[in-house]
């Protein structure tokens, strides 16, 4: 059976404008999730990632621009809907971890008013009972009730990364897009953290948009995943099948970049090259600059996304026709 | 935590206040000529000098007239005023609240304009209102008090007659001196403003707080205010403590009667007493506000007492 399609993002292209350049950070991104599925979004830096997951908010910085495309969130456009609109969604339908939870939390504030603040706008909440909510939820993530009123200063990275889990899970939404929650801790704090969103997602039945480029972190807590290369989604499919038979090569690449314990890999290969301009994009595949299998098509032409099978899409004209 | 550090500032207060206490106690040991001498002045004897200081403890070691003089201050007493024949206390103390009328006035007109001019023009930077918000800093910068004291007169007395020129009174002898006063201030807080709401606005946690679905007014004048606040209450405070030692400048063009102007006074007349102590009324008005600042920015933000 279909699942239901929880967020639809078709054709998302979006731009920032710089005094020295413009720099095409989406390029056409369509991307799936339905209702209880955990989807892993992997690329380098600057593939676009964390935009995409912006722009779910229609959150991204001033400078940037919606070129094209359309988000849709329960058959609902989100793409140019006003404030108004959006402030019933963030933090309480759709609800976001961000990356480094030292510079996310805000240094003035307690923890306490920064889950609260959640809590009171969207559930209607006073200050007390938000307050000890704000406390439940502390503990829900592993942190003593009695740190409410501690402000960000007085916990450290892995701590604080629980209370941006804590405000974002509060008002128990949809959607959880955990942008990179992990990279910026250590490796023992970043699977302690791991082991709770894997918890919490069980728990609390939500989907989640896994942002990271940890291929590990993917196939612990994913069913799905999207390889994203200059700001297109370029493989698509079941972890199972998208890390065990890679299809493009630039996942080919990245699994190939990943230390293995029990393989006889003796060497890691590593991608040539480095990700592609945003403001100065080569022309056709995105990739080809970089390609070992580059051919005189790939140069010129924009790839389509193929069928290959129920669990499997490449953006690849070596695949072209579904043949593996 | 947090009190720990009040303690610690207090007592740092203290110690500036003794410091400043001993070097205007010094002061007017350190002036050239005998101090009877100047009193007096030249038409008077030797005798009479000499008379004179042994009445004004002169004769004494230096150590024993500094206890005196400190345990003259505890008493309320700052020595008599050689050009006004009256107790220096005195004149000062019916002084001292015209001078934190002007003070207080002066930063509520300042403020009221420039808090929110300063958050408008950084969260909408590079607008017209930000074009306009800095056109009105720059100017409120580059006037002099001087030039903008009259022409504040000229054009509000003088023209419009909406104003009284000059003088010591009610609110509307109190407006014209608090906005010529206020207006640089009022610039630099705008700036203040603007900067410090550009810096937070790109923060991490803005954008956290927004994908939280506060709207986005309540981010701007609450969560991201906060974080621009401390150096303005910086400046403000800084301001605050120089306008309570008396604004000489303004205080002298509107003949408002404060400490400002009586400061200029004692110096032209050579009013030895009545300096010392005012030098005293000002470091301790500013010693006590720099403290109130700390205090307050410590109470904002956490990472002051905490790291």
């Amino acid at each position: 059976m279909e699942k239901e399609k929880l967020l639809e993002i078709k054709n998302l292209k979006v731009k920032f404008t710089t005094e020295r350049a413009v720099s095409y950070a989406l390029n056409g991104v369509n991307l799936t999730i339905h209702k209880g599925e955990s989807l892993g979004l992997v690329g380098e830096s600057g593939a676009g990632k964390t935009t995409t997951a912006l722009s779910v908010l229609q959150l991204i910085s001033k400078n940037g621009q919606y070129t094209d495309g359309s988000i849709l969130y329960n058959g609902k456009e989100l793409m140019g809907s006003a404030e108004k609109e959006m402030l019933p969604i963030r933090g309480h339908k759709i609800s976001m971890i961000f990356q480094n939870p030292l510079t996310s939390l805000n240094p003035v504030f307690t923890v306490g008013e920064q889950i609260g603040m959640v809590l009171r706008q969207h559930l209607g909440m006073n200050q007390k009972q938000a307050l000890e909510r704000a406390k439940e939820l502390l503990e829900t993530v592993g942190i003593a009730a009695y740190r409410v009123n501690d402000y960000p200063v007085q916990f450290s990275g892995g701590m604080r990364q629980r209370v941006g889990i804590a405000a974002g899970i509060a008002c128990n939404p949809e959607l959880l897009i955990a942008d990179e929650p992990t990279t910026a801790l250590d490796v023992t704090i970043q699977a302690q953290i791991l082991e709770l969103m894997k918890r919490l997602q069980k728990e609390y039945s939500t989907s989640l948009l896994m942002i990271t480029h940890n291929l590990g972190i993917i196939s612990e807590l994913c069913e799905k995943v999207a390889v994203m290369y200059a700001g297109r989604i370029i493989e698509y499919g079941t972890v199972q099948e998208v890390f065990h038979h890679p299809m493009h090569p630039y996942t080919e690449g990245l699994l190939g970049a990943l230390p293995s314990l029990d393989s006889d890999k003796s060497e890691l290969t590593a991608i040539p090259g480095t990700i592609a301009n945003a403001s100065n994009l080569p022309d056709g595949c995105r990739f080809h600059p970089r390609c070992v299998s580059c051919r005189e098509q790939c140069r010129k032409q924009q790839p389509a996304m193929v069928q290959i099978n129920d669990d499997h899409y490449v953006e690849c004209f070596a695949h072209e026709g579904g043949t593996v | 935590m947090f009190w720990k550090f009040v303690l610690r500032r207090i007592g740092q207060t203290v110690i500036v206040l003794i410091c400043v206490s001993i070097i205007a106690f010094l002061l007017i040991h350190i002036a050239p000529g005998d101090p009877a001498r100047i009193v007096l002045g030249d038409s008077a004897t030797d005798e009479m000098v000499e008379a004179y200081r042994e009445k004004l403890g002169l004769d004494q070691p230096l150590y024993v007239q500094y206890f005196k003089y400190i345990g003259g201050i505890f008493k309320g007493d700052l020595g008599t005023s050689t050009s006004y024949q009256q107790p220096v206390a005195k004149i000062i103390f019916s002084r001292f609240p015209n001078t934190i009328l002007l003070t207080l006035a002066t930063v509520l007109i300042s403020l009221v304009i420039s808090i929110p001019l300063g958050i408008i023009a950084g969260v909408h930077q590079g607008k017209a209102i930000d074009f306009f918000a800095m056109l009105f800093a720059i100017l409120g910068q580059s006037m002099s008090t001087v030039w903008l004291g009259v022409l504040n007169i000229y054009i509000f007395a003088v023209k419009l007659k909406l104003l009284p020129t000059i003088g010591t009174g009610g609110l509307e002898y109190l407006i014209l001196p608090a906005i010529t006063l206020g207006y640089p201030i009022s610039a630099q807080v705008t700036r203040l403003g603007r900067s410090g709401m550009i810096d937070v606005l790109r923060e991490d946690y803005i954008t956290a707080t927004l994908a939280k679905g506060i709207p986005s007014s309540k981010v701007y004048t609450k969560y991201a205010f906060k974080n621009a606040l401390i150096p303005i209450i910086t400046i403000v405070g800084m301001q605050l403590g120089v306008f309570l030692g008396g604004a000489v400048v303004v205080e002298t063009i509107f003949s408002w009667s404060g400490i400002g102007q009586l400061t200029n006074q004692a110096v032209g007349n050579r009013d030895y007493a009545m300096v010392q102590s005012l030098l005293l009324v000002i470091a301790a008005a500013m010693a006590i506000i720099n403290l109130l600042v700390d205090i307050i920015n410590a109470k904002i933000d956490p990472r002051i007492t905490l790291q």
